[in-house]
């Protein structure tokens, strides 16, 4: 039937946990515009014939369009939605993605990526506030956090320097290692 | 100041998701402190662009890859017009394999030891062979799944294949069918079709061969029906091949050929400015140089004489470099003859200055032994020429070569007599045999698609000898009769002998991909 591969690459999607991101699937996308091609081949055909006089056609080419249409539907669809989850990602991991998950991107993907980071940079500065900090409303400035990987030395932005090693507890400003807890290298004790 | 300059650093590298070491903010710190606070936030732009280029594990940045792209950004106003030529070493020809799963080519970062520290290394040879030709062949028009909608008639046209295991599981007649698979003699004087999942007996009495050199170990398509646990195979074909830009637009830009460049140079619109802009560049390509022969020599002086007025961009010179081993005496003369090529090019000051010489080994000459990729020719030898010649080049074998948006493959073996020994079939007309051998080579995806007793080579380095995506020029020396070609917008061509076969050679224009061939007169 018309449609139903593109309707399987938003199902791909939708059926993906949320938070998650599926290898893109380019041959899917791949024959799905193939499909297009060819209904759209076709159409251009017997509107030509109509053109020419034939009747009893029409039918036909409005159900090729209205194919057309959905497939184009459901393949942006698709995109977008990858979009927002790789917006998601800026969000959650940082600008730097970790491998497993970069490799589940396409090459265009990754450049929109990178464009989003500069962008968000770029306003941010221009703001002059890090809007990635703070996402919920802090309770205190300081707070305790518990080290659950070597990290190596950290830096502060007033230079400060502290060294984070696995299992040791610091008593940070919110603001120095909210990222480093998104990140999963440091855990905020309650 | 400092202090002043040391935050902003820090914040700016913040906002873009970055954290810096100590050490790298030092590095920073010093680096930058000089400039004023306009030069400053711009040179900041640049560093933390610089630093999102490279390929980061973690968004932590330690003092390396500060100092990398701080060298990249000062680095990108100097040499630009360097990038014309890049040489790379087959040992260093990136390593891609196609993950099957995620359907793209993922950069490999496993041991590129020479030797192989166990024996998986082999088959993993073939099985990414397989799985480029594979992917190469699925995303073929005759071989992808019907479309919807479509006339009946195209359906017609399509074909499926099969993998082995497919044969090996059904008992019932499964009628004609094609499969995907490597020819191999397991048993002797038996072939047999290989591939991932299984291994079938091949019956090839009846077998129509297409256009190709079906040597052992080469990919084939294989149609026929399968009997008693054999196959007996109607017609024999190769994966069909598909040009470079196909190649690209399915896989972006990632940079396959080698170099310093991460992205693939052929979008580049600034080198392919540049390569029209040099109408009159050329490459000068010879093949069997013997430098111990005093006519080569002086057929060497008639050649740069003449050029010497317009001197050619590239001299590509492929070994041997002696006409015959010369047993104890052999480095010796060796040396000798070189000395005196060097000799004889330094009369010619505008070569030394305008012109690359390229040198790239045969299998008589020195290095280790006859495995292929073959290293350079060792310094001992090849200090005597760049001590005279500064823009000399001593290359691996095979060698690429990337000039502006051109990729040219040179490979030095005598491959013509290789394949044909060991093809299983010979076609008919032996003028076609050059095509044949280039239709092989860009099927298989590989310089040299026969058996590894018959031409050895490291396993782990197979990915060098790879043709995929296809190059813009292959230069095939051999010893066999000169010959031009081309198919998929790639041009192969053979010097020929230049010491044996009266003094010929190739040259080449790059601004209208034209090949020409030349010859020396008495």
């Amino acid at each position: 039937m018309f449609g139903d591969k593109a309707l399987e690459l938003v199902k791909e999607l939708k059926r993906s946990l949320d938070g998650t991101l599926p290898p893109y699937n380019e041959d899917l996308v791949r024959q799905v515009l193939e499909e297009m091609k060819v209904l759209f081949e076709q159409n251009q055909k017997e509107v030509a014939l109509t053109v020419e006089g034939e009747t009893g056609l029409f039918s036909g080419v409005h159900l090729r369009h209205a194919s057309l249409e959905r497939n184009k539907r459901c393949l942006l669809s698709y995109i977008y939605n990858r979009m927002l989850r790789i917006k998601n990602l800026r969000w959650e991991f940082g600008t730097v993605l970790p491998e497993e998950i970069k490799d589940n991107l396409c090459e265009q993907e990754i450049q929109w990526f990178s464009k989003y980071n500069k962008s968000l940079a770029m306003y941010m500065r221009t703001v002059g506030l890090d809007l990635t900090q703070n996402m919920k409303p802090p309770k205190s400035l300081y707070i305790e956090v518990r080290c659950l990987e070597d990290y190596g030395e950290f830096e502060a932005e007033d230079g400060t320097v502290v060294l984070l090693k696995k299992n040791s507890q610091h008593f940070l400003p919110r603001s120095h290692c909210e990222h480093l807890i998104r990140q999963g290298v440091l855990e905020h004790i309650l | 100041m400092a202090p002043s300059v040391r935050s902003k650093i820090v914040y700016v590298f913040k906002l873009h998701g970055l954290s810096l070491k100590t050490d790298a903010t030092k590095f920073l710190t010093e680096v930058l402190s000089p400039l004023t606070e306009v030069e400053l936030e711009d040179w900041l732009d640049k560093i933390v662009e610089g630093v999102q280029k490279q390929p980061l594990s973690s968004s932590l940045i330690d003092r390396d890859i500060a100092e990398q792209a701080v060298q990249e950004c000062s680095q990108r106003s100097e040499d630009d017009d360097d990038k014309a030529f890049t040489f790379i070493d087959a040992f260093d020809v990136p390593r891609f394999t196609f993950s099957v799963e995620r359907k793209k080519f993922l950069p490999s970062s496993g041991s590129v030891a020479l030797h192989s520290k166990n024996p998986n290394s082999k088959p993993e040879v073939f099985r990414e062979r397989y799985n480029i030709l594979h992917q190469r062949t699925m995303r073929h028009e005759l071989f992808s799944p019907v479309v919807e909608g479509a006339n009946p008639g195209q359906a017609a046209e399509k074909f499926t294949f099969k993998p082995v295991e497919f044969l090996l599981g059904s008992t019932a007649n499964l009628g004609q069918l094609i499969v995907l698979g490597m020819m191999t003699q397991i048993k002797e004087g038996k072939y047999f079709l290989e591939d991932p999942t299984g291994v079938v007996e091949m019956d090839l009495k009846q077998a129509n061969f297409h256009t190709g050199l079906y040597a052992e170990n080469c990919f084939v398509l294989a149609e026929g029906t399968y009997e008693d646990g054999v196959f007996h195979v109607k017609a024999l074909g190769f994966p069909p091949a598909e040009p470079g830009s196909v190649t690209r637009s399915h896989f972006g830009s990632i940079n396959f050929f080698g170099g310093p460049s991460s992205t693939s140079l052929k979008a580049s619109a600034k080198l392919k400015a540049l390569e029209r802009e040099n109408n009159d560049a050329m490459f000068v390509i010879l093949s069997d140089v013997w430098l111990d022969q005093p006519r080569v020599l002086e057929k060497l002086r008639a050649l740069f004489s003449g050029y010497s007025a317009v001197p050619p961009a590239l001299f590509i010179f492929c070994g041997n470099f002696t006409s015959e081993p010369h047993g104890p005496t052999h480095y010796h003369t060796l040396k000798q003859s070189f000395q005196a090529f060097a000799k004889m090019v330094s009369d010619f000051p505008p070569l030394i200055e305008n012109s690359r010489f390229v040198f790239v080994p045969g299998s008589q000459d020195p290095g280790p032994g006859n495995i292929l990729p073959r290293p350079p020719i060792p310094s001992v030898f090849s200090a005597l020429v760049t001590d005279k010649i500064p823009l000399s080049i001593f290359a691996s074998n095979p060698c690429r070569i990337q000039y502006c948006t051109q990729e040219i493959i040179v490979f030095r073996e005598d491959l013509m007599n290789k394949m044909c020994r060991n093809s299983r079939n010979l076609p008919k007309d032996l003028k076609d045999i050059p095509v044949q051998l280039m239709k092989t080579i860009l099927a298989q995806a590989h310089l040299c698609p026969i058996p590894p007793h018959v031409r050895p080579m490291y396993w782990t380095q197979d990915h060098s000898l790879r043709v995929y995506p296809v190059p813009d020029l292959m230069i095939l020396a051999d010893k066999y009769d000169p010959y031009t070609c081309s198919s998929l917008d790639c041009m192969c061509t053979n010097p020929s002998s230049f010491a044996r076969n009266e003094f010929a050679f190739k040259v080449y224009w790059p601004s209208t991909r034209e090949l020409e061939d030349c010859k020396i007169t008495d």
